[in-house]
């Protein structure tokens, strides 16, 4: 008798675990250069640019989670994960194709965020999910306080921030601005109209290049800061350090700033000059390494 | 007459150009003026950068959306929790970010021309530099407006600590604490070289990057 009633106690268990996983599959309309919005809390927000109509939205919705809230208004599509009132947690799990021109904001607390091939503006912010785009879109604002954003490639107008999460940048373009506290900057190619870069104590490694008349400055408290300079640059650098040290492979060494203090800094020009390399550190090292 | 020499006349131009000095003084400030180029060039530019500092808008955009994100956090008096779409008025917590914020645009302002001023950038090394004791008031005044928006957002962020989890909670301080060694030991250098631009800069920017986090974290949403 006793067997038997556990028996029926686990199978409700596990009608009741089959029971709390429900399945989204819905399509709503939508202009072709119209705004999508999606909050989630926990799980995943992953968006595809897709020639169809609309958007379409699938995914799981896990225990915890109250219902999925989609709302139209306007070229504005709200998608809102609900949690039931007493929940604390719940995740969910969406894939959302939206038009390739549209536009995104997505906010998440744990909820990684993948984005791939939406052309629009897009606003992309987690607390401590990760965050990752490919594709070209128009601009790029890219958060995370712990994740970390990577980017496979860059827009026109792209600033990205993270607080102990890494930024990566596969091939940059355009202009951008990324910022750390004590993750790293990591700018694995490309070429930039414009780069700011900031930590603390994070490291910032470079290896994309100006353009003709680009404008990079990179600064940091005590992070290392690399830069990789191709042998045929063109720039103006300036680079000052106030107890750091200043490793030049490019060109001349630097010079100290005070006869007693600690101060170095290095001015020079590669080739005819043009763009401007402008680096600054409290106590970081920086290092200008031949490509 | 009372001559001074150099070094005499540049503790003294500040109080020229406030005219606070009796007649005497000024008159022997400005005869040693008119023959020394270098005591000039000084003068020079400390009055532009007080005609820069006029001229400068009431308020401006800053740089980090760092008035227009706690702006934002007023208007919609609202944070998310247990879920994005299940908000809450925050109450006093807007008294808090009120006064950040009204702190923070006088500050804002303050460091985006200093920063511009103090780059040590090749544009700006070929201006004539501001008179040190001059920058030296002007930063003092701004470190304190900062340490000032910080400590009333770090009130602000405390309020908020039941509402984060532990994870971003210590990530949040983590950071914080990373921020304020830079702080401390940019301040020790500073011990030694008052009227290092450089130095000065790198502190206002320390601590605009702690007023980031910190109004950023303030407006994370809730997660427990």
């Amino acid at each position: 008798m006793k067997k038997t009633a556990l028996m029926m106690l686990v199978a409700l268990a596990v009608v009741g675990v089959a029971q709390a996983d429900r399945t989204v599959d819905e399509t709503r309309p939508l202009a072709a250069d119209g705004r999508v919005v999606v909050s989630n809390i926990s799980g995943m927000v992953k968006v595809a640019g897709w020639t169809g109509d609309g958007v379409n939205i699938t995914g799981t919705l896990e225990d915890g989670v109250s219902e999925l809230d989609i709302s139209s208004g306007g070229s504005r599509l709200t998608i809102e994960v609900e949690l039931e009132r007493r929940s604390r947690r719940g995740s969910a799990y969406l894939t959302i194709k939206v038009p390739t021109n549209a536009n995104l904001e997505i906010e998440t607390v744990s909820a990684d965020i993948s984005v791939d091939g939406v052309a629009g503006e897009l606003e992309l912010e987690s607390v401590s999910g990760h965050v990752e785009v490919s594709g070209e879109p128009r601009s790029l604002e890219a958060a995370s306080v712990s994740g970390n954003v990577i980017a496979a490639s860059t827009a026109l107008s792209s600033d990205l921030e993270s607080v102990s999460g890494n930024i990566i940048v596969r091939h940059a373009t355009g202009r951008l601005d990324a910022s750390v506290v004590s993750g790293d900057i990591e700018i694995e190619g490309g070429f930039l109209e414009s780069f700011d870069g900031e930590s603390v104590s994070g490291s910032i490694f470079c290896a994309a290049r100006p353009t003709d008349r680009g404008r990079f400055d990179i600064e940091t408290m005590s992070g290392k800061i690399e830069m990789v300079v191709p042998q045929d640059i063109s720039a103006d650098f300036y680079i000052e350090t106030y107890s750091g040290s200043i490793k030049n492979e490019i060109g001349p060494p630097p010079k100290r700033t005070d006869e007693y203090g600690p101060g170095k800094e290095l001015r020079f020009t590669a080739g005819s000059g043009g763009a401007r390399v402008s680096i600054e550190s409290f106590s970081g090292s920086v290092k200008l390494r031949a490509d | 007459m009372k001559k001074f020499n150099c070094e005499q006349l540049s503790s003294k131009l500040d109080e020229l150009i406030d005219g606070s000095l009796d007649d005497k003084e000024a008159t022997a400030v400005r005869s040693h003026l008119e023959s020394c180029p270098s005591c000039r060039s000084e003068l020079e530019g400390i009055q532009e950068l007080l005609t820069a500092t006029r001229s400068l808008p009431r308020s401006i955009e800053p740089e980090h959306d760092l008035w227009s994100g706690i702006a934002e956090s007023i208007e919609q008096q609202r944070i998310v929790r247990g879920g994005f779409n299940r908000a809450r008025t925050i109450g006093s917590r807007n008294l808090w970010v009120a006064a950040a914020a009204a702190a923070l645009l006088v500050v804002s302002v303050t460091i985006a021309y200093m920063a511009g001023l103090e780059q040590g950038r090749p544009q700006i090394a070929r201006s004539p530099q501001p008179h040190p004791s001059f920058m030296q008031a002007a930063y003092g005044d701004l470190t304190t407006e900062l340490e000032t928006a910080r400590d009333q957002l770090r009130a602000s962020l405390d309020q908020r600590q039941d509402e984060l989890s532990p994870e971003t909670w210590s990530v949040v301080m983590d950071n914080l604490v990373v921020i304020d060694d830079a702080i401390e030991r940019i301040e020790i250098a500073l011990v030694d070289n008052p009227n290092d631009g450089r130095l000065n800069r790198q502190l206002t920017v320390a601590y605009r990057r702690q007023i980031d986090l910190l109004q950023r974290a303030t407006r994370l949403p809730a997660e427990v």
